[in-house]
């Protein structure tokens, strides 16, 4: 083969073996990070800068309020089961229709009120410069999200 | 143009004189067009062959190897860290949303609409 072709190719092979070798340094705390079974956790451990005492906190305090909150929406999903029957059978406004949806908007309300409490627990697990920053990125996540009901009457 | 060399006119004399008794070959026509068409199809590669032919003369110059190697390796690593920087973002994104999801099922709720 021929000198010069041969180096021109060699080059581009370097290159391309260059930018595979610096992808994959790169991306090999990430690609860790999927195979684990709570890859949102650990990112919450890279974000927050969490020791391994805090993270195995969170993760405790993470793994109850899960089940918690999973008995929370079958409570849910049983009431609108039983509002879906109240409405097949009434045309109007029952005082049992608004007793399970004012029920229904307890539960949900419980909802709310139980995963806020849950960021204030796992922001008092933090360090309190981190606590604070997850605290308010959590509430803008959460509870501050879904303002687009109250603006549209702006519109 | 006159010619001022009294050598040019004994010669333009003579060429004027001269008798071409040879005959041509058959088909010497077709055969100097056939000529004249191969060079100018030839004539397409000259770019090609003008670059192939720097790339033998320069490349295997040692300082010029390696400066390009060098550079090919520098533009490798930046290629590399760029998209693995925008990889990493993306995934920070959806590891912060499927965080959010996981303590706040509404969210789930309204990502899935």
């Amino acid at each position: 083969m021929k000198r010069g072709l041969f180096i021109l190719l060699l080059g581009v092979l370097v290159s391309m073996g260059a930018a595979y070798a610096v992808y994959c340094a790169s991306t090999a705390s990430h690609r860790a990070m999927l195979k684990e079974p709570a890859p949102e956790l650990i990112w919450l451990k890279n974000e927050f800068n969490l020791t391994e005492a805090e993270f195995a906190r969170i993760s405790e305090l993470h793994a109850t309020y899960s089940l918690q909150c999973e008995q929370r929406c079958r409570v849910i999903e049983s009431q609108n089961e039983k509002l879906q029957q109240l409405l097949a059978t009434n045309s109007s406004v029952t005082p049992e229709i608004e007793h399970l949806l004012a029920e229904r908007a307890r539960t949900r309300a419980d909802c709310e009120a139980a995963m806020l409490e849950h960021f204030f627990q796992v922001s008092h697990t933090m360090p309190p410069a981190q606590g604070n920053r997850y605290l308010t990125w959590a509430e803008e996540q959460t509870l501050g999200s879904g303002k687009e009901m109250e603006l549209r009457h702006h519109q | 143009m006159k010619a001022t060399n009294p050598h040019d006119a004994v010669l333009s004399e003579l060429l004027r004189l001269r008798r071409i008794t040879v005959t041509l070959p058959p088909q010497f026509c077709d055969g100097v067009w056939r000529r004249i068409e191969r060079e100018e199809a030839g004539s397409n590669f000259t770019l090609f062959a003008a670059l192939t032919a720097w790339i033998e003369s320069t490349l295997p110059r040692a300082q010029i190897a390696s400066c390009y190697l060098a550079a090919l390796m520098l533009v490798g690593i930046a290629s590399g860290l760029w998209t693995a920087h925008g990889v990493s973002h993306r995934l920070n994104t959806a590891l912060s949303v499927r965080y959010v999801q996981s303590v706040d099922p509404y969210q789930t709720v309204i990502s899935n609409q």
